[in-house]
C-alpha cells in the first residue's frame, strides 16, 4: 500500500543529487578538512547564520562580518570540532553566538570611545545604540555558556540552537537521559547565577 | 508542600512538559515561580526570537567570496551563492534537516493535501487507490484510508485496516501534527471512548503501520484515536486527542 509520501520521495531524490551528503557525513568531511564540505556547510547554513546575526545585531554589514568570521573561524578551528559530540550545525551556531556577542562588546566599547570625545555625539549614539538589558544579558550569558564544562555546554547548545528535547539530545549524544537532564540543570543554574551577578536587568 | 526541585524547574524552563504536581506548585508558589521565570529568561535570551517561515535572509554573494579569499580557497562560487536562501528554513527550531529532507517535508504537505482530495475522490469513485499526477509531473499514489474527525485545527488523519485475520495491520497517517516535546500515540477505542487499547506511536512523518493482535474484537474496538502524549513516563491517554474516528477496511 502506498500513500502521498511516495511522490515526494521521488522528488527528494532529484533534489538530493545536488547534495547527497547527510549532515553527519558533512560534519565528518568538514572535520577531515574536505574543502567542499565548507562550501556545502555554507550553502546549508549560511542563510541561517546570516539571519540570526542580522536579527541579533540589527545591522547588515556587521552581520556579513560575523558570517564571514564564523566560517573562517570554523574552518581554521575545525580540529576542535568533534562530530561525535554534536552536529556541525550546532557547533556553527555556537560560534555564531560567540561572534555576535564579541561584535556587541566591540560596539559598546566603540560607543564609549565616542562618548568620551563628543558630548553632542554621545546623545545621538546613546539614543540609537545604547545596549538594552536583553543585549547585555545575551553577552553575559554567551560568555558563561562558553565557560561551562563541555558536556553542559553541548546539551544546552542543542536545546538553545536546535530546539531539541532532552530525549532527542540523549539520542543524538548517546548520553543517558538522566545525564542529559542533570547537565541541563547544572548548566542552566550556572548561567542564571552569572546573570544575577553580572546581568543588565537589575 | 515542598518546593519544586531545581531539575524540574530547569527542565520546565527549557520547554519540557512538567508533571501535574510541579505545574500546580509553580502556579501557587511565588518563590518557585520567580525561579522558573529567571531560568526561562536565560533560555529565551539564548534562543532568541524563533525564525518565521520565509524570514531567512540569503547572505549577499560577496560574503562567500570574502570567506574563500581569506582562506585562500580556489573559488567555488558555483552553488555557493545563488541558492543559499533555499536551505534550512526552520532556524533553531527543529532537528537539522538536510536540504533534501527540508524540501521533501514541504512537498509532503502538498502531497498530503493532494492525498486528502484524492482520498475523497477515490471514495466517491469506489476505488481503493487513486493515482494522482502532481504539477511537477511526478506520479503519487494515494491510498484512501478513511478520513478521521479532526479534533485539532489543521490536523487531518486517515486510518485503514489491512490484511486478513491473523495478519491484520492498522495504518494511520496524520498530517498537520502540532509541535510537541512529547510523542503521538495511536489507540483503539470502543464507541463510548471508555475502553482503550494502546497500539503504538506515529513516526516522525506522522505515519504508523501497527499490528493488530488477533484477540482484539474490532466490532467492539471500532474507533481509532491519535493523542499527543507528554514525555512523562505515564502510560495513560493524555486526554488530548488530535484525530478520532472509524477506520476503513
Amino acid at each position: 500500500m502506498t500513500t502521498g509520501w511516495g511522490g515526494s520521495q521521488v522528488l527528494a531524490a532529484t533534489v538530493a543529487v545536488m547534495s547527497t551528503r547527510s549532515d553527519e557525513e558533512l560534519g565528518q568531511g568538514f572535520a577531515d578538512g574536505d574543502e567542499s564540505c565548507l562550501n556545502e556547510a555554507y550553502r546549508r547554513w549560511g542563510a541561517l547564520i546570516f539571519t540570526v546575526a542580522t536579527k541579533r545585531l540589527g545591522d547588515t554589514e556587521e552581520a556579513k562580518d560575523v558570517t564571514q568570521q564564523v566560517f573562517v573561524g570554523a574552518w581554521r578551528g575545525r580540529k576542535s570540532y568533534d562530530p561525535q559530540r554534536g552536529s556541525l550545525k550546532t557547533w556553527l551556531m555556537g560560534i555564531t553566538h560567540k561572534k555576535v556577542a564579541d561584535a556587541l562588546i566591540r560596539r559598546s566599547r566603540h560607543q564609549r570611545d565616542i562618548e568620551a570625545v563628543t558630548v553632542a555625539g554621545a546623545a545621538e549614539v546613546t539614543r540609537q545604540d545604547a545596549p538594552t538589558d536583553s543585549v547585555v544579558d545575551f553577552v553575559v550569558l554567551a560568555d558563561e555558556l562558553d565557560r561551562l564544562p563541555q558536556h553542559q555546554r553541548t546539551v544546552l547548545e542543542m536545546a538553545f540552537y536546535e530546539d531539541l528535547t532532552q530525549a532527542q539530545i540523549a539520542q543524538r549524544t548517546g548520553l543517558p537521559l538522566g545525564t542529559v537532564k542533570s547537565n541541563t540543570r547544572r548548566g542552566l543554574m550556572r548561567m542564571k547565577k552569572r546573570l544575577e551577578v553580572d546581568g543588565g536587568a537589575h | 508542600m515542598e518546593h519544586t526541585d531545581e531539575e524540574a524547574l530547569a527542565l520546565m524552563a527549557i520547554g519540557e512538559n512538567p508533571s501535574p504536581p510541579d505545574e500546580e506548585h509553580v502556579r501557587t508558589c511565588a518563590h518557585c515561580a520567580r525561579e522558573l521565570d529567571a531560568l526561562r529568561h536565560v533560555v529565551l535570551t539564548m534562543k532568541g526570537q524563533p525564525l518565521q517561515e520565509g524570514e531567512l535572509l540569503p547572505p549577499p554573494a560577496d560574503v562567500w567570496d570574502s570567506i574563500a579569499s581569506e582562506l585562500d580557497l580556489p573559488h567555488q562560487h558555483e552553488g555557493a551563492g545563488g541558492n543559499v536562501g533555499e536551505q534550512d528554513r526552520t532556524g533553531g527550531q527543529a532537528p537539522s534537516p538536510t536540504p533534501a529532507r527540508t524540501r521533501s517535508r514541504r512537498l509532503s504537505r502538498l502531497s498530503v493535501t493532494l492525498a486528502a482530495c484524492a482520498a475523497l475522490l477515490g471514495a466517491a469513485a469506489g476505488s481503493t487507490i487513486t493515482w494522482w499526477v502532481t504539477r511537477d509531473g511526478t506520479t503519487v499514489s494515494v491510498a484512501d484510508g478513511r478520513r478521521l474527525d479532526s479534533l485539532q485545527a489543521n490536523s487531518a488523519g486517515y486510518a485503514r485496516l489491512n490484511g486478513a485475520s491473523g495478519h491484520r495491520t492498522l495504518t494511520v497517517t496524520v498530517k498537520g501534527l502540532p509541535r510537541t516535546s512529547g510523542y503521538f500515540e495511536v489507540w483503539l477505542m470502543d464507541r463510548t471512548h471508555t475502553k482503550l487499547v494502546s497500539m503504538g506511536v506515529l513516526d516522525s512523518k506522522g505515519r504508523a503501520t501497527l499490528p493488530v493482535p488477533n484477540n482484539i474484537d474490532l466490532r467492539e474496538y471500532s474507533v481509532v484515536d491519535v493523542s499527543v502524549q507528554p514525555y512523562n513516563g505515564k502510560p495513560d491517554h493524555s486526554g488530548d486527542s488530535i484525530v478520532r474516528g472509524q477506520y476503513a477496511g
